[in-house]
């Protein structure tokens, strides 16, 4: 199992004057990256250099970490950021149900915009399958997928064993931004 | 030019979501999306963020016009309204509908994880070739 999560630190970026707009956005993604294996904790991100006052994770409470070990699409996952529940339909269906953590919602205000920057199957870069949402930061945001759209390619019905990869971002009214992504396999239908 | 085209519903559909009402109240047409605005009455339980349950109510969505198009779910959102009487969310599909298309047909099955499937139901949208 690979998860990686952070939150943004693309203002940071913004206002030092390095990058713009949402290059900033996907250079803060590169930089904060981090492989995890186990529960949600803050001493598991990697601080930055001058990072500390835009990092929520690094200034979080560490969660009770209920990530699933096996890696799986199912169930909950939780971090710092975000909790998000899996649930794969008897269709085949994938769903997912992504929930802001008091604590991202406390840093991010009281509106927030979600969404999709990049995501992939099986190392294949998608068609990102949310288009952004701007709500208020409580909502629950959701998705259901049956196929996915190789960027270039065709498209394919999502299958047992796939390996996903979406990274979800998360602009703030209080102009802080956020990230989440989950690496996960898609496991069997009517699994939840 | 049909991006920003909209229209009020005021459709109910009723008996899918058990003891509330769900109403269809507009649809949208932008550049590349169609989104489904509706309202559910009464308000579905709050959810504390943090407490790992999970959620109240899945949805399962994707449509077909009437000229025979797919349309694939592109996410959605919900959450309990300023005055916490109702529940607003919108449900979004793509692509975007095609000039002549008139009518799109939409399936809506919500699913509880404490109760499973709660059924499903086809609702008639206008789109703007109607």
């Amino acid at each position: 199992m690979r998860e990686s999560r952070y939150l943004a630190l693309g203002r940071l970026l913004r206002r030092t004057g390095l990058i713009a707009g949402p290059l900033a956005l996907i250079a803060s993604l590169a930089l904060t990256a981090i492989p995890a294996t186990a529960a949600v904790s803050a001493p598991a991100q990697r601080q930055l250099p001058g990072a500390g006052a835009h990092s929520l994770a690094l200034r979080a409470p560490a969660l009770p970490g209920r990530t699933p070990a096996n890696g799986r699409c199912t169930g909950e996952w939780r971090n710092v950021v975000s909790n998000v529940f899996w649930r794969r339909g008897t269709t085949g269906r994938l769903y997912w149900d992504f929930y802001l953590t008091n604590v991202a919602i406390e840093r991010l205000g009281g509106v927030v915009t979600v969404s999709m920057p990049s995501a992939a199957v099986n190392g294949h870069a998608i068609n990102p399958p949310y288009s952004p949402h701007t709500r208020v930061s409580t909502y629950d945001f959701h998705a259901s997928l049956l196929n996915y759209h190789v960027l270039g390619g065709v498209n394919h019905a999502f299958k047992t064993g796939d390996r996903v990869h979406f990274v979800w971002l998360i602009i703030g009214s209080t102009g802080t931004d956020a990230y989440r992504y989950i690496t996960c396999t898609v496991w069997k239908k009517g699994v939840g | 030019m049909q991006a920003g085209w909209s229209r009020e519903l005021g459709i109910d559909v009723e008996g899918l979501i058990p003891d509330r009402q769900l109403r269809m109240v507009s649809v949208v047409v932008g550049d590349d999306v169609i989104t489904l605005h509706y309202r559910i009455s009464p308000a579905l339980p709050a959810r504390d963020p943090d407490t790992g349950r999970p959620p109240w109510l899945t949805w399962d969505w994707h449509g077909v016009d009437d000229l025979g198009n797919d349309y694939e779910s592109w996410g959605g959102a919900y959450g309990t309204s300023e005055d916490g009487l109702t529940t607003l969310g919108d449900l979004t599909l793509q692509p975007a509908p095609p000039p002549d298309a008139r009518h799109l047909y939409v399936h809506l099955a919500p699913f509880r994880h404490d109760e499973g499937d709660l059924g499903s139901a086809q609702v008639g949208i206008p789109l703007p070739g109607g």
